[in-house]
């Protein structure tokens, strides 16, 4: 019994002494202090790469990586990590719900948005891209953006988006990650955001019935190249590296920022 | 000794300090403060109430209950089949194919984790079947690798039935496979029922990872929730509550069992 | 003849248990077997409806090679009907199931008429009131006069007792024996491993001494108990007749 006591008090000491330890820490002025801190990102993401390149040799070392930008906020909150690699779009959502958090003001890469296909696929990317073309002239892929822009999430209801059910051409079926407001989120059982609403215009335009296909982010390139799915759409950036094992289609959103979140207390102000 | 004495184990003291140092802990993080009391139930609401989001939820432990039960269901099939292959071969019977092509089964499906399996049947083996149900896919990796198990629970208990059970039924002139399904197997199955419940119950947790293929079960439910509410505890802490009671639900009813049936065994 | 064994021998591994036995049974004949613990005797009973497969030798059943490739022994195991010492009832059966079951499955009989026979067998070995009940509520002696009628339920030929009383408490061996007397007496032919003596003195027409795997003594129940020749027989016979 004793030894039992003692052993609690031990591990409690322990992390108590963690706990402490992981108050201290030096403040973040810029970018480029983070290159010798923790860092965090969604696995198989931009930020990830990102934040690969900041921290060069260290990113063993100082690098995780998460399935979910939940977890990864959730890491940086509770100290684990001093900052998380992530989108600008979904990082001002996090700063609106969660407090003490702030964006670093330079953006860490600006980057564009484009629908990925399996490599050949031309046919699909052809339609896809006249689709986005008509889109873009006639402004309703901007008439999207605003609705996003413009309104919480939670105000906007799957059962408004026409996933155009009574088709006669078949299904088009969409992979995405459906955690990456305001691009893509699971509400009830259907799904909301811009990626969501412009697939169902181009699925309107293809005369075929829009099906989402739910997974993560980091299984998207496999889904699509192995045709468990026509086309991903998710905020997908393109790189050198995604245009070797895919194709793409003409971007759609030009400009995309990366950046750093980190706590506001960490912030140095002067 | 001194245990009965004084009405407490060893057991009941751990639990009494852990309990208390969690209470300590929470204290100490202002849990019990009227401020962060409202702070819950605020997210309480937006988690579960608002939008009925709790029938995320329901709809996901529809899911891992579906995907579950069918699942062990061709356990079960794939698991008598491979047993008594297994066991014929054993018994004599000139199967050596057969029974290497089960072993090759039982060991490859054991030796390697369910999500390698289950991606590998999604992106490998169906990754063309795009009209194919995703949980049918899951619900046939989940089946055939619990079948590997099941086989092994079938065949231990096929082999403490009494050789004399064989016997008799053999000198009536019953054929092996006559024997087998009437006389062998009943008992068989019988005997492991218990155990069967206990794979259900292992294998209901282990459906976790089918939120990797993109199907929406209870874990990747409160995941959802996850992204909607930004909030990162309450979702998956409300996830762990309901695998835990219905866990401690089914090894409720498998003690049950077990007690029916020992007692109904001995007469 | 209805069973002819002509030279059979069975090894275990190195271990040889029968070393090439010749005998035989006719129509309505009873032959006790007995011998010393170990001696074969079982293995040599549980041969003739291979039970145990033999290393050599030829077993015949009406004229037809049991042992041979061609024979399908699961018909010839319906008219030798085998009662263990272990009883070995189907637990998860009642009474009447065990008795019904082989009959029906091999299509000998509908479940009626097996219904109708296995009435008929209980009310034979005295337990007409235990049709519905399950094995595991019998006793040991009421175990084993199931277990016969399940055998009888086939009307085999030949009945083989594996030392149907080894396993029972002294007080219901009578019960067992009162049961395999009266299919004596109805003109059975058995095959009888036994301890019990005295009983097979009483029943049988021919008593085999069995000793390390050959028959080493033959004769009338009077011949073997009253007047042994082989001095292994004399030495066997003191042991357990003194108790």
């Amino acid at each position: 019994m004793k030894k039992f006591i003692l052993i609690v008090s031990a591990l409690f000491l322990i992390f108590s002494c963690m706990a402490l330890a992981s108050d201290s820490g030096r403040k973040i002025k810029n970018i480029r202090d983070l290159k010798t801190e923790k860092l965090a990102a969604q696995r198989g993401t931009v930020g990830q790469f990102i934040a690969e390149e900041l921290l060069g040799e260290n990113k063993k070392k100082l690098l995780t990586t998460f399935e979910k930008y939940v977890d990864a906020i959730a890491a940086l909150r509770q100290g684990k990590v001093r900052a998380v690699v992530m989108d600008e779009m979904p990082a001002k959502r996090f700063l609106k719900d969660v407090e003490g958090l702030m964006i670093m003001k330079e953006a860490m890469s600006e980057e564009n948005y484009a629908i990925g296909f399996k490599k050949g696929n031309k046919e699909l990317i052809e339609q896809v891209n006249k689709a986005l073309s008509e889109m873009k002239a006639d402004g309703t892929l901007n008439k999207i953006f605003e609705k996003y822009y413009n309104s919480d999430v939670s105000e906007i209801s799957p059962d408004d988006i026409d996933f155009n059910l009574n088709a006669s051409g078949g299904k088009l079926v969409v992979g995405t990650e459906a955690g990456f407001a305001p691009y893509e989120l699971k509400v009830g059982n259907s799904f909301i955001g811009i990626d969501v609403e412009m697939c169902a215009v181009i699925a309107k335009k293809l005369n075929k019935i829009l099906v989402i296909e739910n997974m993560n982010f980091d299984a998207l390139p496999m889904a699509v190249s192995t045709g468990k799915v026509d086309m991903i759409c998710a905020g997908i950036t393109v790189t050198p590296e995604r245009l070797e094992n895919m194709d793409f289609s003409e971007n759609y959103v030009i400009g995309a920022k990366q950046v750093a979140v980190i706590l506001a207390e960490d912030f140095a102000n002067d | 000794m001194i245990n009965k004495r004084y009405g407490a184990s060893r057991g009941d003291l751990i639990l009494w300090a852990c309990g208390l140092i969690l209470i300590f802990l929470l204290y100490r993080s202002g849990f019990f403060t009227a401020e962060s009391w409202q702070d819950f139930n605020r997210r309480f609401y937006q988690n579960f109430i608002k939008d009925q989001r709790y029938m995320m939820l329901v709809d996901g432990l529809r899911s891992t209950i579906f995907m579950t039960g069918y699942a062990t269901l061709i356990g079960v099939a794939v698991g008598l089949i491979l047993s008594v292959i297994r066991v014929a071969h054993a018994g004599g019977a000139n199967i050596p194919l057969l029974n290497a092509l089960a072993n090759c089964y039982i060991t490859a499906l054991r030796g390697t984790p369910v999500m390698v399996q289950l991606l590998i049947w999604n992106f490998t083996i169906f990754a063309s079947a795009r009209d194919l149900n995703t949980e049918y896919i899951a619900i046939l990796a989940f089946g055939l690798n619990s079948g590997a198990y099941i086989a092994e629970i079938f065949r231990g208990g096929i082999e403490s039935i009494d050789r004399g059970q064989m016997e008799a039924a053999r000198s009536l002139g019953l054929n092996y496979g006559s024997s087998m399904r009437l006389v062998i197997l009943p008992q068989a199955i019988r005997n492991v029922i218990p155990m069967l419940f206990n794979e259900f119950i292992a294998l209901l947790k282990e459906t976790s990872v089918a939120g990797y293929i993109g199907i929406d079960d209870l874990t990747r439910a409160g995941q959802n929730i996850q992204a909607l509410t930004l909030e990162h505890s309450q979702p998956l802490v409300m996830v762990a509550i309901i695998y835990l009671v219905i866990v401690l639900f089914l090894t409720h009813l498998v003690r049950r069992l077990e007690k029916f049936l020992s007692r109904s065994r001995r007469g | 003849m209805v069973i002819e064994v002509e030279n059979l021998k069975k090894s275990f591994g190195n271990l040889n248990v029968l070393n090439g036995i010749t005998t035989g049974i006719n129509k309505g004949e009873k032959i006790a077997v007995i011998g010393p613990s170990g001696s074969g005797k079982s293995t040599f009973l549980r041969c003739l409806n291979r039970m145990e497969e033999p290393t050599s030798g030829i077993i015949k059943f009406h004229d037809e090679d049991i042992t041979s490739q061609s024979c399908d022994i699961n018909k010839i195991r319906r008219h030798i009907g085998m009662v263990f010492q272990h009883f070995y009832l189907f637990p998860h059966l009642t009474v009447r199931q065990n008795i019904t079951l082989a009959p029906v499955q091999l299509k000998i009989m509908t479940q009626k008429e097996a219904d109708e026979r296995a009435k008929y067998l209980l009310d034979r070995v005295g337990l007409a009131d235990k049709l519905n009940e399950w094995p595991e509520r019998l006793s040991g002696g009421q175990k084993q006069r199931v277990a016969i009628a399940r055998a009888l339920a086939m009307d085999p030929e030949v009945l083989l007792f594996d030392e149907p009383t080894s396993a029972l408490d002294p007080e219901m061996i009578g019960e067992v024996l009162a049961v395999m007397k009266e299919l004596a007496d109805s003109g059975m032919t058995m095959y009888l491993v036994t301890h019990e003596m005295g009983f097979a003195r009483e029943i049988s027409d021919r008593v085999l001494f069995i000793d390390h795997g050959i028959i080493s003594e033959e004769g009338t129940p009077e011949e073997v108990f009253g007047n042994p020749k082989q001095p292994r027989t004399i030495e066997f016979l003191s042991k357990v007749l003194r108790h």
